[in-house]
């Protein structure tokens, strides 16, 4: 009987199947991330023990594993250090399920994989809650949860039956109501528990602190989303969309870097024309860096971030998750908030003296031609909008002085290029100057303005004596569209490559409202979004006894719609009037002490009843034939009444088991 | 119901047996629902007792064959010899054609001796020199065989198999019947030859009974739903063939009828149960007995 017992809880090479498929599908999002021996030991002990599973071999001796399973910690331990972190935790967490998957023999083991499946899976929560990672985690749950079907019901041959997958997931549609109860009425962090590097992030490339010829136009081709941007009131121009991000101050000859110093200061002049005052909510994909973008020019600050005097957004940490902010911004002409010692004037004028001597020899002749700084901006403006200048965003490569290449030579250059050259020149004539990056238009997006990568963008700025920064945008001299109808308008006159086409652009842009929809109501659902919620269905405040009502009604009636599905397609077995006395006559006897298997006939238990109280052999028997012959024999009109007998005898019985308890 | 000629011919082969009243009313039940009868044990245990018991009991024409590995067919079945007077061919009939056969050591024989014995099971008939040759009726076989993984057997094809309708074990005896045989009693008790009590008109009237006791809706389901679990089973190789669910109803009938009732109740189903399915059913590892799986089934089965 044992070995039965034993057997009964093997698993067969189908459920096998579903395990490694399980354990495979949970730890894949992780491998990125996990250590590069990682996959060799999965694909490793996935092999070994399909190889168990299909070929009967043995299975690895116990001293193996251990072994193995030593190694792998010891591994982990050694390269992550012995800290109580999470990417040490989710990494052994990872390991061992894999591992566990080798002394897989029984039902108990396998429950034991698969609900660690559901846990591996959910780790990766803690890297990304992005929409792409929500839709594979959801086909993973469906596989995991598969898996268990087959381990209650395994009876069909095939592999993968239909029949079987649908019963998983009505499982799981069924589920999903109360799933998305749970997620709007259970109580909610403020902040999530994890503080965590958004993996998707890493290795994006985006606006930097620095810029170099190049550095831009390479974002040109990327059609991803840098932010999302919501107004409150009218969307304004696309030629006054100029989205601040990193002032770049110092110049090496080639390469452009923000102001590490932060000297100037801030003044605060308070200014009371409101009628230009746009508020705005942005919605940040993660950078890997600490600039927010806002539109010129800040007036306060969001939350959580510091206004430099020059009009850099900076927050306190790298921005690694999807972030949002809502900021106040002014449109002028002019911005004199920046109060600027000597050392600033000295710096926003300096030029590394030995490079591109042909461009301050040309600024020294055209300064001598004008009379006012406007008038040499214009000037410049004018050479680069009637001279022979291109618009490229694959410029020719330019090497040492590479303002003098592009002036007198290539003459083809991306914003970065006309910025960089623009700058250059009004330092040359000893104007103060720098340049701003960030991304200049957007594309409005059903209710939302998208702004791409490949909206990324240059512009210079230049400080007019007595009035403050202006925004001088050289790019728009030598190509308008590009400013009064945004990068989109160029794409659309030539595309980047041979991908790129209005449809597969319309198709990003539709993801992108999906993802924004899936930011907006789940990844930003927080405690004041839930707190409205709480509103709507008539608690004003989210305490715990609001918490306990709600959820307990939710439950309450959960429970009670599965008791009634119970309830209602329960095994349909004829209770014959029978069975109901036969119980009885049982009853009596199991009340009463005696002990006996279940499902044992009338006679068999007859028989032990009368071992059980020998003073009451006439009437089991009396009972028993009766019983028996009128439930089974072929008679030609069953009496109802004679039931009554029945129940008389049992009533005897119940005298005469009594009489035998006072005996004792 | 008259059926006290059975009991008491079940309490004379009890004489020869002792403590064996449950295999003895199983193998009576067998005859009468009209099956061949396997008897599997161990050598010694009182098979081949048994098996002659029951022969002498039912007064039928009796033969007896031992086989061995260097047994043909035809030291079966019969043989034509030719006949210098007549220049003809003579046949001699074999011990086949008995109404009862005593088939001792069943599996010491080899495969095509005992597929002679096939056709015999099946059809009641035996086909020699291209002539089928009806066999006496009541036509019975009693089998005895030892466990397969003895040295010197043959094991029985599944289709043999099937062809027995029971198949009991009779076990050690217990220690009181077992101190009996030292006795110098039993020895005597041994030596006379039972009277024949039931003759073959007798059995054919009892099989007739038999075959028309009622069984109700309820008892049938209980049969079929025991029949489907050994279906739907994946520890075994294969199912109950409905030739062995007919067996199985029969037998309860029978079973009923030695319990001297006109109507099965469904624990003379859960009883045939083990008899006739026993010996059928294989299972994918050797790891597994298919019997304490078949119990498995009867305890887990609803019982109405």
């Amino acid at each position: 009987m044992a070995k039965i017992q034993l057997t009964k809880y093997l698993l067969s090479s189908k459920q096998i199947f579903w395990i490694l498929l399980s354990v495979t599908i949970s730890v894949l999002p992780h491998l990125p991330r996990l250590p590069l021996w990682f996959p060799i030991l999965l694909i490793g002990v996935i092999l070994s023990r399909w190889l168990t599973a299909i070929k009967q071999t043995k299975p690895l001796p116990k001293v193996i594993i251990i072994l193995i399973t030593l190694t792998a910690f010891i591994t982990i331990v050694y390269f992550q250090g012995f800290k109580l972190n999470r990417e040490i935790s989710v990494t052994i967490l990872a390991a061992m399920t894999v591992l566990k998957i080798l002394e897989t023999n029984t039902k108990r083991d396998a429950w034991m994989v698969v609900t660690l499946c559901y846990f591996v899976i959910l780790t990766r929560f803690f890297y990304s809650q992005d929409l792409l990672l929500v839709i594979y985690l959801f086909l993973s749950v469906l596989i995991i949860t598969h898996t268990l079907f087959i381990l209650q019901h395994d009876n069909k041959k095939d592999f993968i039956d239909k029949r079987e997958l649908k019963q998983t997931l009505g499982l799981l549609a069924t589920g999903l109501p109360l799933a998305v109860l749970f997620f709007l009425f259970f109580p909610r962090l403020g902040s999530p528990i994890w503080g965590s590097p958004d993996f998707f992030g890493n290795g994006k490339t985006g606006i930097g602190d620095s810029m170099s010829p190049g550095s831009i136009s390479q974002l040109f081709s990327d059609d991803s989303t840098a932010f999302r941007a919501t107004f409150k009131g009218t969307i304004p121009n696309n030629s006054d969309l100029y989205w601040r991000g990193p002032v770049l101050w110092d110049f090496d000859g080639k390469t452009w870097n923000t102001d590490k110093r932060s000297t100037s200061l801030q003044t605060f002049i308070t200014n009371n024309d409101t009628d230009s005052l746009i508020s705005y909510e942005v919605e940040l994909e993660p950078t890997g860096q600490k600039y927010l973008f806002a539109l010129d020019y800040v007036k306060t600050a969001p939350a959580d971030s510091t206004l430099k005097a020059d009009q850099q957004l900076i927050t306190e940490n790298d921005i690694n998750q999807l972030r949002h902010y809502t900021a106040l911004s002014q449109f002028k002409t002019y911005n004199s908030n920046e109060l600027l010692s000597p050392e600033d004037f000295a710096r926003l004028k300096y030029l590394p003296p030995s490079f591109n001597p042909k461009t301050k020899a040309l600024i020294q002749q055209w300064k001598r031609q004008v009379r006012s700084p406007l008038e040499l901006i214009n000037k410049i403006l004018t050479h680069f909008a009637t001279d022979e200048f291109y618009y490229s965003y694959s410029p020719p490569l330019l090497m040492g002085d590479t303002v003098d290449q592009f002036l007198f030579e290539t003459k083809s250059g991306f914003c970065e290029h006309y910025a960089s050259a623009f700058t250059v020149m009004m330092r040359a004539a000893g104007i103060p100057a720098r340049i701003v990056t960030g991304y200049q238009g957007g594309i409005l997006n059903k209710d939302y303005l998208l702004v791409k990568q490949s909206d990324a963008h240059a512009w210079a700025e230049v400080w007019i004596q007595n009035k403050g920064w202006l925004r001088v945008d050289p790019t728009s001299a030598v190509s308008p569209l590009r400013v009064e109808q945004g990068s989109q308008a160029l794409i659309r006159q030539n595309s980047r490559n041979w991908l790129d086409n209005s449809w597969s652009r319309k198709l990003g842009e539709r993801y992108d409202t999906i993802r924004h929809n899936w930011n907006k109501w789940v990844r930003e659902y927080n405690a004041t979004k839930q707190k409205a919620i709480f509103k709507v269905i008539g608690f004003d405040s989210v305490n715990g006894r609001a918490i306990i009502i709600v959820l307990g009604t939710i439950i309450l009636i959960t429970t009670l719609l599965v008791l009634f599905f119970l309830y209602i397609n329960r095994p349909k077995r004829k209770q014959s009037p029978y069975d109901k006395i036969q119980k009885k006559f049982k009853q009596l006897f199991l009340k009463n002490g005696l002990t006996a298997e279940e499902n044992l006939g009338i006679l068999e238990f007859s028989k032990k009843a009368t071992e059980y109280s020998p003073q009451s052999e006439n009437s089991i028997q009396q009972f028993t034939t009766l019983y028996l012959r009128l439930r089974f024999a072929e008679t030609e009109n069953k009496q109802v009444n004679l039931d009554n007998r029945l129940l008389k005898i049992i009533i005897k019985i119940k005298n005469e088991l009594r009489t035998k308890g006072i005996k004792e | 119901m008259n059926n006290q000629l059975i009991h008491k011919a079940i309490q004379a082969v009890c004489t020869k047996l002792f403590d064996k009243q449950q295999q003895v009313e199983m193998s009576f039940a067998c005859l009468l629902a009209g099956g061949h009868l396997l008897i599997e044990d161990k050598p010694g245990l009182g098979k081949t007792t048994l098996a002659g018991a029951i022969s002498h009991v039912l007064g039928l024409t009796f033969k007896r064959i031992q086989l061995t590995s260097d047994m043909l067919p035809s030291d079966v079945l019969g043989v034509s010899i030719f006949q210098p007077n007549s220049a003809d061919f003579k046949f001699f009939q074999g011990p086949i054609f008995t109404q009862l056969l005593l088939a001792d050591e069943l599996n010491r024989g080899t495969p095509r001796t005992q597929s002679a014995l096939l056709e015999a099971m099946a059809e009641q008939q035996v086909s020699i020199d291209g002539q089928t040759l009806q066999l006496p009726s009541p036509f019975f076989v009693i089998a005895t065989q030892n466990p397969t993984d003895d040295a010197g057997t043959f094991p029985l094809p599944d289709s043999q198999l099937d062809r027995f309708m029971v198949s009991i074990s009779l076990g050690y005896p217990s220690a009181d019947a077992e101190k009996k045989l030292y006795e110098s009693e039993f020895l005597n008790q041994q030596k006379t030859k039972l009277p024949a009590l039931i003759s073959a008109q007798q059995l054919n009237a009892m099989q007739e009974t038999i075959a028309k006791i009622h069984a109700n809706q309820e008892v049938k389901d209980y049969l079929h739903s025991l029949v489907l679990q050994t279906r739907d089973n994946k520890l075994f190789v294969n199912g109950l063939s409905p030739r062995a669910g007919l067996a199985l109803f029969r037998l309860s009938q029978a079973l009923a009828y030695i319990a001297n009732r006109d109507f099965v109740i469904p624990e003379d189903v859960k009883n045939a149960f083990l008899p006739v399915a026993s010996h059928r059913m294989r299972t994918l590892t050797i790891q597994q007995n298919p019997a304490s799986l078949l119990k498995t089934i009867l305890n887990e089965t609803r019982i109405p």
